[in-house]
């Protein structure tokens, strides 16, 4: 999978969980999802669960570093490193 | 309008561009340092100041500077308290401590040739270890920490104080090993946070290095900007401090030939009257919320001291305590009250169980690492905490002391689930502004829930006795 498919995906999916009154187009991105406030802590429950499922990365050995999914641009990142 | 961009001016004076560029020249470095000097003046932190300064002067050498200056201050007070006044003892607990900091960075270092089960579940693997030198210390004569017959065997004790002291700090130092990221570091990198400084607590404040790192200053002007966030902090405290002064004042301090405004009482005290002596219904509700507000505030302030330092030190770092008390939801208000303590069980409770069970059930998978943190990892640091006080006073932990804190464990687990479920729900739907009063319903009712919880987040009384308060607190008394 492409990373721009990858990025496509994953904006997708982060537009179901924002915050309803901020635009995706806000922020860039190397921002932090949550310190732009666009998306809170618990937040970050869903989007584990969406690697697992749809990039099949698997945390359970590795666990999960916060700082790996601080911004898009860290997150595709890791999708690129992790998923099988 | 001119009012709130004076009182944004005033208030993030620390953003402010030019500012940071006056704190570097010598004038206003002096002032900052004159600043920081008032506002720490009468805590336990002031000590700190030269260690502060000298970070400054020497960046390069932060991690030395804090090992040698702040960390050595932390075993001369930690020692003390512990009663190792003898010089020699004090030298060797100091290098039997810190070796074991070491034998746990080099078991770090060499993470991806442990063996598979340790690698797989490290901080258990941390924890077995200590609970096998507790459970050898049970095996000593009652009393041996008084006995001067035996002095390798007490001070060995105070080693294993300080390892369960330190032990949620080596679990990071564990984290980093799994995650790789120890090969650019070296041991005294690691030390700026296994020896917390004056004050600190068994939760580490900025966590380990791998969140650490990242957030130091780099350059002179970033540095100045989160100094400047740091003395902002130290204000805060301060004004915090005022605060409960003129709650004690008007509410709590009955000094002679003086009564409070309107007599308010602590919790503690109000679960030590007895029936007779229970004050009026109103009052006994408003000293618990207002007792709520007291401590809230009381956190705030050796929080805000804490993370100022470390700020002054150069990293920019969340507060710990972040306006818990105009918090909408129970777990919002989780996240702002002790924000390193929610990350601490986040880390080593939360995210394990999150990760390895229930994937395919969403809920269930929330549930079980809701309680696996909030509540079982909760009690369990408490405990943990506790072990270190009542070995100190020479007892043996009783699982019976904390009955009622199994149970304020047990009952913010289920209520934080509950809430994330409902923030869930929420999340990605366009929710119509909140009326005031609909905000100001949420807030109370968040006020409201933990005033009355607290009655059993105590680890030093009787289930019963709190239980049979709380009955009191709606006119049944039994």
């Amino acid at each position: 999978m492409g990373t721009q498919t990858n990025r496509e995906k994953l904006i997708q999916f982060l537009a179901t969980i924002k915050r309803p009154d901020l635009p995706m187009e806000s922020i860039a991105d190397s921002d932090g999802l949550i310190k732009s406030g666009l998306i809170d802590s618990l937040a970050m429950l869903e989007i584990i669960a969406f690697l697992e499922s749809t990039f099949d990365i698997d945390f359970s050995e590795t666990g999960v570093d916060p700082v790996e999914l601080e911004s898009i641009e860290k997150i595709l990142d890791l999708i690129d490193r992790r998923s099988k | 309008m001119i009012f709130s961009n004076l009182y944004q001016q005033i208030t993030q004076f620390h953003e402010n561009e030019r500012l940071h560029e006056w704190s570097v020249v010598p004038l206003g470095n002096t002032l900052l340092w004159v600043l920081v000097l008032f506002l720490l003046q009468d805590t336990e932190f002031l000590f700190l100041l030269p260690v502060m300064f000298l970070t400054q002067q020497f960046p390069e050498r932060r991690a030395w500077i804090m090992t040698l200056g702040a960390g050595g201050l932390f075993f001369f007070k930690k020692l003390h308290q512990l009663n190792v006044d003898d010089s020699l003892w004090f030298l060797i607990d100091t290098a039997l401590i810190v070796s074991i900091l070491y034998v746990f960075f080099k078991i770090s270092k060499s993470f991806s040739i442990l063996p598979r089960i340790i690698r797989n579940n490290p901080q258990i693997f941390l924890h077995l270890i200590l609970w096998f030198f507790i459970l050898i210390t049970l095996l000593l004569p009652e009393n041996y920490r008084d006995d001067p017959a035996w002095p390798v065997a007490s001070n060995l004790t105070v080693c294993l104080v300080f390892f369960a002291f330190l032990i949620w700090r080596i679990g990071f130092m564990l984290y980093s090993g799994k995650r790789g990221s120890l090969k650019q570091t070296g041991f005294v990198d690691h030390l700026i946070y296994c020896l917390p400084y004056l004050g600190a607590s068994q939760v580490p404040y900025g966590k380990g290095l791998d969140y650490l790192y990242p957030k130091r200053a780099n350059g002179r002007l970033e540095l100045a900007k989160i100094q400047l966030a740091g003395l902002k902090l130290l204000a805060l405290a301060s004004v915090w401090d005022l605060v409960l002064t003129v709650l004690d004042w008007a509410f709590f301090d009955a000094e002679a030939g003086r009564q409070p405004l309107f007599q308010l009482y602590h919790l503690q005290e109000l679960i030590e009257l007895s029936t007779t002596q229970m004050p009026a219904m109103t009052t006994l509700w408003i000293s618990l919320i207002v007792d709520m507000v007291y401590e809230t505030t009381q956190l705030a302030i050796s929080g805000h001291l804490i993370i100022g330092c470390l700020r002054l030190f150069g990293f920019n770092l969340f507060r710990n305590t972040y306006k818990p008390l105009l918090a909408k939801t129970l777990i919002d208000f989780w996240n702002r009250y002790y924000y390193y303590f929610k990350e601490l069980l986040v880390d080593f409770f939360f995210f394990p169980v999150y990760l390895s069970f229930f994937r395919n059930h969403p809920k269930w998978r929330i549930f079980a690492a809701t309680m696996a943190s909030a509540f079982l990892g909760n009690f369990y640091y408490h405990l943990l905490q506790h072990f270190d006080t009542l070995l100190i006073s020479g007892e043996m932990p009783s699982f019976t002391r904390f009955g009622s804190y199994l149970f304020y464990c047990f009952v913010l687990g289920i209520a934080i689930f509950i809430s994330i479920l409902r923030e869930q729900n929420q999340r990605g739907k366009h929710a119509a502004p909140c009326s005031t009063l609909v905000t100001i319903r949420k807030i109370a009712g968040v006020w409201l829930f933990f005033s009355i919880l607290r009655i059993w987040d105590r680890t030093d009384s009787a289930f019963m006795a709190d239980t049979s308060f709380f009955f009191a607190i709606f006119g049944i008394h039994f």
